[in-house]
């Protein structure tokens, strides 16, 4: 040691005032020794979140030694690991003018409140003990939390109604949230969700710690949901929290009426000037029944149209009716294809109507008068032959 | 004038059918007008055919199209052309049928035999129509045929019933035209007087008849238009008028069978046609009740001038 200072000195003598800045940057030469350190040793931390502490062992001018790694102080309930290198560890070496990081992490236990926890880590080795004492303090946590809200939780309408709920999520945590939305909806209903306004469906939405935003949970029904009352609960969910929106839907009957003819078919005979009959189907499937259906047809000029029966009281929902159409084209009417609307009204606003094809047929009569024209010509000669005919 | 006859009128009527089809079938006349008719008809026909497959895609009734297409260089189109020829080769066939035996100092021979007057009578008529239904039937069918070959498609049962019905309008106005022809042989005793006033009837319907009918009608039920318009009872006399000719009924039940959209032939008022769904094609029947009044027209008019030509035929003095 006294050597190499003497040494020291004679380089500083020969190399003069600027060898001399060099010396002054070398800090260190004074200590000597092994030491573990720590950036922060009182820190303030999230309840309920796991901390890592980066720890360092450093060793001044001495040979290399090893020292066994423990933690004799450990808050109640927490627990604590050694890491080097990503690995716990029980012990670690150090080489001259070397340090070596290691970690230590330390979990709370659940339910861990606030207030001052108090650990040490101790090095032990040949010559020195070391100890290290470490602070956690938890702080005070802002806990995770969300709110639902809507202006309108009780719709109203029939089946074919577009229900949409307007909800309004508040995101009141103190972290910026993603926020998944569900919905238990009664089977076969179906709640999409979409941003207030917009139209693409969204399954989670990212909300700014302390905003909020609207969102439209429209609701699209089965046509045959019967009459009722039905629940539905909307979810608002986050790793952390979870907000819950009880809404319901009052469904009322709807009748829906079609006009059809036999099997389907919209098309009929008629001869031009006689009475012919068509049967038309009114079939109700709608969820509530059909009331003081009346009939009505709108034909060509000259035609009449009469209907038996003319009113069907009543067609419960999911059944068929018959009524007879009795149509009369108009005497002059030409041969051919017309067209006229057959049409349903019942109590309700409910009008349905279907056009049907008619083939206006002529009576065959004329063939039969022209074919008695061709008789009398035949007889004019049969009368010739018979007056004129020589033997 | 009673007396009793022997045996049956129709004795010798084949004969004469026979005797006068062949001659007809193999005379020098008959094939110069077969030879023009069938060269346009088919020429028309084929002149349909072409412009059919450059231009409609899809039609249900192609094969009707075929006959009433008007295609240039022709300014007829094949039914038109059967309509303005047909007159031509019935008068070509009758116009000299009894004047030109008489001529030929050959009717006392023919009478002669037993055969009565009405058999050779019926059966010049019944032989000219023959030859001219074996004409029309091989035009028609060379154009069915013309059809498949060069359009590849069969034409539909409805097709071919309304085909059948418009040769058989076709052949019922040849007869009209061989009546009248032989009408006039049996009344003018020169062939050439008979065949210039069959000829001259010809013109007359085909030619200046739509020029007769508007000044006929105007004599008759007064302006075409009143103060609201067209009157309907110019209207309807204009078409009675109309109809009296033979080209027109012919016409008409040519157009409404092979058009089958054709509703009406005559005017129709707007309230008619209310509700109604144009351009849908009438059902088969209907069509033939449509053009039935014509058809009938046709036939009875032929009877009434066989019958006509009958009686001047037995008053006559044939010996000489």
């Amino acid at each position: 040691m006294l050597k190499r200072l003497v040494v020291v000195a004679f380089l500083v003598a020969s190399a003069g005032p600027a060898s001399h800045a060099t010396l002054a940057a070398e800090p260190n030469q004074a200590i000597s020794g092994v030491f573990l350190t720590t950036r922060y040793p009182v820190l303030t931390v999230k309840a309920g979140e796991t901390t890592t502490v980066d720890l360092s062992l450093h060793n001044y001018k001495l040979p290399p030694q090893g020292f066994t790694l423990s933690v004799p102080e450990i808050a109640e309930g927490w627990k604590a690991t050694l890491l080097g290198g990503g690995q716990p560890v029980g012990a670690i070496e150090v080489g001259p003018d070397s340090d070596e990081s290691l970690q230590l992490r330390l979990e709370p236990p659940s339910g861990a409140g606030q207030g001052d926890y108090h650990f040490t880590v101790e090095a032990k080795g040949a010559a020195q003990d070391l100890k290290l004492p470490i602070t956690v303090t938890v702080g005070k946590e802002v806990p995770a939390k969300l709110k639902m809200t809507t202006n309108f939780p009780d719709l109203r309408g029939t089946a074919t109604t577009a229900f949409k709920y307007r909800v309004t999520v508040t995101n009141d945590s103190g972290r910026n949230a993603t926020i998944n939305m569900t919905a238990d909806a009664p089977k076969n209903f179906q709640v999409n969700f979409t941003e207030a306004y917009g139209s693409q469906q969204l399954t989670s939405i990212p909300i700014e710690a302390g905003k909020s935003k609207d969102l439209d949970a429209s609701v699209s029904l089965p046509r045959e949901t019967p009459a009722g009352n039905y629940k539905m609960t909307i979810h608002a969910r986050t790793e952390q929290a979870s907000a819950d929106l009880p809404v319901s839907l009052t469904i009322l009957g709807q009748p829906r009426l079609s006009v059809s003819g036999e099997g389907g078919r919209l098309s009929g005979d008629a001869y031009a000037g006689q009475d012919s009959q068509l049967t038309v189907v009114l079939h109700n499937d709608g969820s509530e029944a059909a009331r003081d259906v009346e009939m009505s047809a709108t034909a060509p000029e000259g035609w009449k149209t009469s209907f038996d029966p003319k009113t069907v009281p009543e067609i419960a929902a999911g059944k068929s009716q018959n009524v007879k159409m009795t149509m009369t084209p108009s005497p002059r009417a030409i041969a051919g294809d017309y067209q006229m609307t057959v049409r349903a009204n019942a109590s309700g606003g409910i009008d349905e109507s279907a056009n049907f094809r008619i083939t206006v047929l002529t009576s065959t009569l004329w063939g039969a008068i022209g074919i008695a024209i061709i008789a009398v010509a035949l007889l004019v000669v049969v009368f010739a032959v018979a007056r004129f005919g020589r033997r | 004038m009673k007396s009793s006859r022997h045996g049956s009128p129709w004795t010798g009527l084949g004969t004469v059918v026979a005797k006068e089809t062949a001659d007809h079938l193999s005379s020098a006349r008959m094939r110069i007008l077969e030879a023009l008719v069938f060269l346009t008809a088919l020429y028309s026909a084929y002149l349909a055919i072409q412009a059919i497959r450059q231009t409609i895609g899809e039609s249900p009734f192609l094969f009707l199209r075929l006959l009433t297409m008007t295609e240039d260089p022709l300014p007829f189109s094949f039914i038109g052309l059967l309509g303005f020829l047909i007159p031509l080769v019935a008068i070509a066939l009758a116009f000299d049928s009894v004047n030109g035996e008489f001529n030929r100092r050959t009717l006392s021979r023919v009478l002669a035999q037993p055969i009565y007057r009405d058999a050779l009578l019926l059966g010049k008529f019944l032989g000219a129509l023959l030859s001219l239904t074996i004409a029309l039937v091989a035009l028609w069918l060379l154009v069915i045929g013309l059809g498949l070959l060069l359009l590849g498609l069969p034409p539909s049962t409805e097709e071919m019933v309304r085909m059948l019905g418009f040769l058989v309008a076709t052949i019922a106005y040849g007869g009209v035209w061989l009546a009248l022809a032989m009408l006039f042989s049996v009344l003018f005793r020169a062939p050439a007087t008979a065949a210039l006033a069959a000829l001259g009837t010809w013109l007359l319907f085909s030619l200046f008849w739509s020029i007769i009918t508007p000044i006929v009608t105007t004599l008759i039920a007064g302006p075409p238009e009143g103060i609201l318009g067209p009157r309907l009872i110019y209207l309807d006399v204009q078409q009675i008028i109309d109809r009296l000719s033979p080209n027109t009924l012919y016409a008409e039940t040519a157009l409404a069978l092979l058009q089958p959209a054709t509703r009406a032939l005559g005017p129709v008022l707007l309230s008619q046609l209310e509700g109604a769904v144009l351009g849908a094609p009438l059902p088969v029947t209907q069509s033939f009740v449509l053009i039935w009044p014509q058809l009938t027209g046709l036939i009875a008019a032929t009877i009434l001038i066989y019958a006509i030509a009958y009686v001047l035929f037995q008053r006559q003095e044939i010996r000489a």
